[in-house]
């Protein structure tokens, strides 16, 4: 049986990582700009970061108290064994290093400050780092419905 | 209110905003392109109706997966696995990614506005679909959505040089 406390866990890993992709898709978006406006992505990868954190440590709480001994043995029973072979395994450990990444795109940007916009090397290299982390964390939200439809 | 009604809600509000943003920034950039370039004022209206469209797709979104978590956790897992909600998913991928072009000068205005105004359209008619139970393949969805793309593409762009010849 979910408890409360298991199922606001789901809630706040679920809402959390797609404010967490948004708000990295918003500073991949405003990194393209020539002239990006430093203040909203100063906010925007504060959000993300934060979003992003609190997703992976709700989630991890869901996965260890509930998903691990209840969840996980009805999708390898069931219908769709691969939800969980293929895509929970994959989204763990990719998971794992998306908040330090985040945190590198936060760092970037809060020390690089003007520089992001004078050095074109450092706003496109900033650029593909928000893409790499929009995109990763795009295919984890994805993976979570995969595996959500498993558990029958 | 129960969850589920104010899922709706905020649904439907998003969709309204970005359908609605969609289809006034294809009128504001007709209007805007009759003589050739963009004004500031002209450009000023554009970027309040993408914000506008951007918060729609925000609220559309957080609603989409409220629903998500909806049926997980009242015993509806299984329609996550709808055709119609991976269509769905698809087309919103796109919509966000046809944005990023269009920022990054990547994609002509001719595609970028026709994937912008029929994807937010496609959406919509999809989510009616799954309202109503309807059942197609993703496959079948696509086909419509590709071949919706290339028409909207044309007739956008022919109603945008009959603007032009008039102006």
């Amino acid at each position: 049986m979910i408890t409360p406390l298991l199922t606001f866990s789901l809630i706040l890993h679920v809402i959390l990582g797609i404010v967490g992709v948004a708000a990295s898709y918003a500073v991949w978006l405003e990194l393209l700009k020539k002239s990006p406006s430093l203040s909203f992505l100063k906010k925007s990868s504060l959000i993300s970061f934060f979003s992003y954190l609190l997703s992976w440590l709700s989630g991890g709480y869901y996965y260890v108290v509930y998903y691990g001994d209840i969840q996980k043995p009805k999708i390898i029973a069931g219908a769709y064994p691969w939800a969980h072979k293929i895509f929970t395994e994959a989204k763990e450990h990719i998971f794992l290093f998306l908040p330090f990444a985040v945190l590198a795109l936060l760092i970037v940007i809060w020390k690089g400050n003007q520089d992001l916009s004078q050095n074109e090397g450092l706003r496109k290299g900033a650029a593909f780092l928000a893409g790499v982390i929009t995109v990763l964390g795009l295919l984890i939200a994805l993976a979570g419905i995969i595996i959500s439809g498993a558990v029958r | 209110m129960d969850i589920y009604l104010f899922l709706v809600i905020v649904h439907l509000i998003g969709t309204a905003l970005g359908v609605g943003g969609a289809t006034f920034i294809e009128i504001f950039l007709t209007k805007a392109l009759r003589d050739g370039h963009v004004d500031p004022i002209e450009s000023d209206f554009l970027k309040t109706t993408f914000t506008v469209v951007r918060a729609g797709l925000i609220l559309a979104l957080l609603s989409g997966f409220g629903f998500l978590l909806y049926y997980q956790l009242n015993g509806q897992a299984f329609k996550l696995y709808n055709p119609l909600l991976w269509a769905k998913l698809t087309i919103v991928i796109i919509i966000a990614a046809n944005a990023l072009l269009l920022q990054a000068h990547k994609i002509s205005l001719y595609w970028g506005s026709a994937f912008s105004f029929v994807s937010w359209y496609g959406a919509l008619i999809i989510g009616v679909f799954l309202t109503n139970a309807k059942s197609y393949s993703y496959f079948e969805v696509m086909l419509y959505y590709v071949i919706a793309v290339i028409a909207g593409s044309i007739i956008l762009d022919l109603i945008r040089k009959s603007f032009s010849a008039k102006a």
